[in-house]
C-alpha cells in the first residue's frame, strides 16, 4: 500500500513539474511579447541585470547586430565587423546574419517581441514604416557621444535617413540600377562608341537608344544576346522606374494620397522598356542572366552596382554605367543601405551609444564594403585612396546624386509588391501597358487610403 | 468498483496533463485567440483595436482574395485526383511483383524525403527556358521554340502539378501498397474461377477493398493541397503576376508585406472554415456508401 502511495505521489509530482515547465515557458514568452517602444523600458529579468552588471564591471559592452547580406557582401561586412571587434576589445559584437528573403519578417517579429538586435542593417525606404511601429529609434541623442559627424555623409543620401527631423539611421551605401557593357563584344561589332563620361553613347532620346540596340542586334555574333537581365520580380520594375524617374514625374500626388502612375509619362516609359523584349532585344525569362553575361554571350546586362565586384573578380573587361538618360533629367532606381538603432528589452544607454558608434565606424570605414561595387555614403571613404584604387566606379558613382528611391511611406513594401506582380506582365507581353498601369493605379490607391 | 474507476481516472488525467497543457496552450488557445484577432485592427507592434467584422468586409471586397482562393481550388481540383490516381497506379505496378520492384519502390519514394527547397531548385532547373533540361532536350529534338513552362499562364499549373506529383506520389504509393496487400488473395482466385477478367477484378474487388484508404488519402491530399504555399512560393513566387498565388501565400503577403495582421488572421479563419467544410463533406460522402464486405488476411 505504501509503495503504491509513493508511486502515485511520484507520478503527481512529475506531472505537476512538467505542467509548471510548460506554464512558466509560456509566461516567459508572453512577457517577451510585450512590445518595447522608443524610450519605454520593460522590466529586466534578474539574469539580465546580473549579465549587464558583470559586463559593466568587466568593461565589456555586448551589442547584438543583425545583417541581411549574403555572398560576397556578407563576407565584406564580416571582415569589417571583425576589424572593429579586434580594434575595440571593450565591445563584444554578437553578429547574426539572416538570409535576405526572411530578414524583414524576422526583423519585425523579433523587435516587436523585444528580442531583436541593438543595431541592424536595412533600407532607408522602410524608415517611415518602422518609425510608425516603434521598431527604430532616433540616433541624434547618442550621436555626439558616439562621435557621429553628420556632415561627413553625402547629404542627398543622408536625407533619406531623416524622417520628421529625426536621424533614424546612419547611411552605409547606395545601391542603384546600372547596366554592364561587354567591351569585347561591342568592339568586335564596332559599336564601342564612348562619350565624354567614358560610357556607351546611346544617344539622348528613346528613338536613338532603340536604334543603337537594333544596330547592334544586326551585327552581333550568333548565339548571343543584345541585352540580358531578369524579366520577373524586381529587375523589370527597377529598370522601368529608372526611365520613369527621368520624365521628372513622381509616383505620388502632392498630398501623398493618390498615385500618378497611370499617366502619359508612365505609359511612355513602360512602353519603351517593354519594347525591348517585344523587339527581341532583351529575351524574356532568362534565369541566369549574370552567367550568360560572364560567358560573353551578351553585350549588355541590366543589374545593379552590387554586381560590380563579381564582374571584376571574374576578370571581365566591362564598363559599369548608369541607365542611359533618354528623357528630361537623369534618374535611376536606387536606395540606401542603412544601419538602424533598434529598441530591445533590457537595453542600456551604454549599449545604445556603443551601437551608434559601431554603425558609424562601419559607415566611415566602408572601403572594404565598397569592393562589392557599392557607393559609400560617407564622403571621406569616396575620397580615400583605398576606394579610388578599386576601379570601375568612376563611370557610375555619379548616380548617387540623382538616384530615386520609392517614396518613404509606411507601406512602401506593399507598393513594391504591386510593382513586382504587375510590371513584369508588360515586359513579358502577358498584359498590355495600359492594363498593367491601370491595375497598379487601383492597387496603390487602395494602399494609400 | 466506483472508487477504483475514479482512481484510474485520476491517474489517467495526471498522465495526460502535461500533453494537454501544452496542446491547449499552443494549439487550441491560438485558434480562439485568432478568432478574436480577426475582429481587430492589429498594428506591427501587436496593439489591437476591436473593429468588429470590418476585416471580413475588406476581404470579401478584395479581388486578390478571390483570385488566390480560385488559384487554390484550381490546384486542389487538378493535383488531388492526379496524386491519388498516380499513387494507385504505382502501387499496383509494385504489387504486381515485377522485376526491379525494390529499385522502383525506392526510386518512386525517394523524392518524398527531399525538402521542398531542394525539390523546387531541381524543378526550376528542369523547367527554365533557354538552358533548362526539358527545353534543351526539345531543342536537340528539333523544336526551336522556347517554351516558358513557368511564365506561360496556360502551362504554369501543369508545371507545378508535375513537381508536386513527382515529390509527393511516393507517400500515396506506399499507403495504397499497404492497402492492396490487405486484400485477401482468395477473392481474386474466386473471381478468376468465375471468369472475371483483370478489369472486372479491379472494379469489383480492388477498388472496394481500397475504399477506406482511398478516402483517407483523398482527404489528406485535399487538405494538403489547400495549404499550398511553399511549392508556388519557391517555384513561381506566385507568378506570372499573381496567377499562381495561393490563399496561404496571400495570407503571408497581407501579414508580412502589407503589415495587415488583422486581415490576414481573418483570411486564416475563412480558410479554416473552408477546409473544415471540405473535410466534413468528404467524410460524409465517403461513409455514406454501403461498406463492401471484404475479406482480410
Amino acid at each position: 500500500m505504501k509503495r503504491e502511495q509513493l508511486k502515485k505521489v511520484a507520478v503527481l509530482t512529475a506531472a505537476v513539474i512538467l505542467s509548471f515547465e510548460a506554464l512558466t515557458g509560456c509566461g516567459a514568452a508572453d512577457a517577451a511579447k510585450e512590445p518595447v517602444k522608443g524610450e519605454d523600458k520593460a522590466e529586466k529579468t534578474v539574469e539580465k541585470e546580473v549579465e549587464e552588471k558583470e559586463s559593466a564591471e568587466g568593461g565589456t559592452v555586448e551589442i547584438t547586430f543583425w545583417s541581411h547580406f549574403g555572398g560576397d557582401d556578407g563576407k565584406y561586412l564580416n571582415n569589417m565587423v571583425e576589424e572593429y571587434q579586434s580594434s575595440h576589445p571593450e565591445v563584444r559584437i554578437e553578429h547574426l546574419e539572416v538570409t535576405n528573403e526572411d530578414y524583414y519578417t524576422k526583423f519585425k517579429t523579433g523587435i516587436a517581441s523585444g528580442e531583436g538586435p541593438d543595431v541592424s542593417t536595412g533600407d532607408a525606404n522602410r524608415l517611415v514604416e518602422f518609425k510608425e511601429a516603434g521598431l527604430v529609434e532616433d540616433m541624434e541623442p547618442y550621436a555626439e557621444a558616439a562621435g557621429v559627424d553628420w556632415e561627413s555623409y553625402n547629404q542627398n543620401v543622408l536625407n533619406t535617413c531623416i524622417v520628421d527631423g529625426a536621424h533614424l539611421a546612419i547611411p552605409l551605401s547606395s545601391y542603384v540600377t546600372i547596366m554592364f557593357a561587354n567591351k569585347a563584344l561591342l568592339e568586335e561589332a564596332d559599336m564601342l562608341r564612348l562619350n565624354e563620361a567614358g560610357v556607351i553613347d546611346f544617344g539622348n532620346t528613346p528613338e536613338e537608344f532603340i536604334a543603337y540596340l537594333e544596330e547592334y542586334e544586326e551585327k552581333k555574333p550568333d548565339d548571343t544576346y543584345t541585352i540580358v537581365g531578369g524579366t520577373t520580380m524586381d529587375d523589370p520594375y527597377r529598370f522601368w522606374w529608372s526611365l520613369y524617374g527621368q520624365t521628372g514625374e513622381r509616383l505620388l500626388s502632392e498630398d501623398g494620397l493618390s498615385t500618378n502612375i497611370n499617366s502619359e509619362n508612365s505609359k511612355k516609359s513602360l512602353k519603351l522598356a517593354a519594347s525591348l523584349t517585344e523587339k527581341g532585344l532583351w529575351p524574356a525569362n532568362i534565369e541566369n542572366s549574370d552567367q550568360v553575361f560572364l560567358a560573353n554571350k551578351a553585350a549588355f546586362y541590366v543589374s545593379g552596382n552590387w554586381w560590380v565586384g563579381a564582374a571584376a573578380e571574374a576578370g571581365m573587361d566591362f564598363i559599369a554605367m548608369p541607365v542611359p538618360q533618354v528623357y528630361d533629367e537623369p534618374s535611376a532606381w536606387g536606395g540606401t543601405h542603412v544601419f538602424y538603432l533598434n529598441p530591445r528589452q533590457g537595453q542600456t544607454e551604454e549599449q545604445k551609444i556603443e551601437a551608434v558608434k559601431f554603425a558609424n565606424w562601419l559607415a566611415t570605414n566602408s572601403a572594404e564594403w565598397a569592393k562589392g561595387g557599392h557607393i559609400p555614403a560617407n564622403t571621406g571613404v569616396i575620397e580615400s585612396e583605398e576606394y579610388k584604387s578599386l576601379g570601375h566606379r568612376e563611370t557610375y558613382e555619379m548616380v548617387n546624386a540623382y538616384m530615386l528611391d520609392l517614396p518613404a511611406v509606411d507601406n512602401v513594401n506593399a507598393i513594391v509588391e504591386v510593382f513586382r506582380n504587375n510590371i513584369p506582365l508588360a515586359f513579358n507581353g502577358a498584359s498590355s501597358v495600359e492594363n498593367v498601369l491601370a491595375d497598379c493605379e487601383q492597387e496603390i490607391n487602395a494602399l494609400l487610403q | 468498483m466506483v472508487t477504483k474507476k475514479y482512481k484510474n481516472l485520476k491517474v489517467a488525467i495526471l498522465f495526460l496533463l502535461p500533453f494537454m497543457t501544452v496542446y491547449l496552450l499552443f494549439m487550441v488557445y491560438p485558434i480562439f485567440k485568432g478568432f478574436y484577432t480577426s475582429l481587430c485592427d492589429v498594428k506591427l507592434d501587436f496593439t489591437q483595436v476591436f473593429i468588429g467584422v470590418d476585416n471580413y468586409k475588406t476581404i470579401l471586397n478584395d479581388k486578390y482574395f478571390w483570385q488566390s482562393m480560385t488559384n487554390t481550388f484550381i490546384y486542389v481540383a487538378i493535383n488531388t485526383p492526379v496524386l491519388v490516381i498516380t499513387g494507385l497506379i504505382f502501387a499496383m505496378l509494385l504489387n504486381a511483383k515485377l522485376r526491379g520492384n525494390v529499385i522502383f519502390r525506392t526510386a518512386f519514394f525517394l523524392p518524398y524525403v527531399l525538402s521542398i527547397s531542394v525539390v523546387a531548385y531541381i524543378w526550376k532547373f528542369i523547367l527554365q527556358p533557354y538552358s533548362g533540361l526539358i527545353n534543351t532536350i526539345l531543342h536537340r529534338m528539333g523544336m526551336p521554340e522556347e517554351i516558358m513552362w513557368l511564365q506561360n499562364e496556360k502551362l504554369v499549373w501543369g508545371s507545378i502539378v508535375a513537381m508536386t506529383v513527382w515529390s509527393g506520389v511516393g507517400f500515396n504509393m506506399i499507403m495504397f501498397l499497404a492497402g492492396l496487400q490487405e486484400i485477401d488473395e482468395n477473392l481474386y482466385e474466386a473471381a478468376e474461377i468465375d471468369g472475371a477478367g483483370t478489369f472486372a477484378k479491379f472494379i469489383h474487388i480492388t477498388l472496394p477493398g481500397l475504399k477506406n484508404i482511398t478516402l483517407m488519402i483523398t482527404m489528406m491530399q485535399t487538405i494538403a493541397s489547400m495549404k499550398l504555399f511553399s511549392h508556388t512560393f519557391l517555384l513561381t513566387k506566385g507568378g506570372p503576376g499573381t496567377k499562381t498565388r495561393s490563399i496561404v501565400h496571400y495570407i503571408y503577403v497581407k501579414a508580412f508585406t502589407e503589415n495587415k495582421l488583422g486581415v490576414s488572421t481573418a483570411m486564416s479563419v475563412i480558410l479554416l472554415i473552408v477546409m473544415l467544410s471540405f473535410a466534413v463533406v468528404q467524410y460524409r460522402v465517403g461513409s455514406g456508401h454501403e461498406d463492401v464486405e471484404r475479406g482480410t488476411k
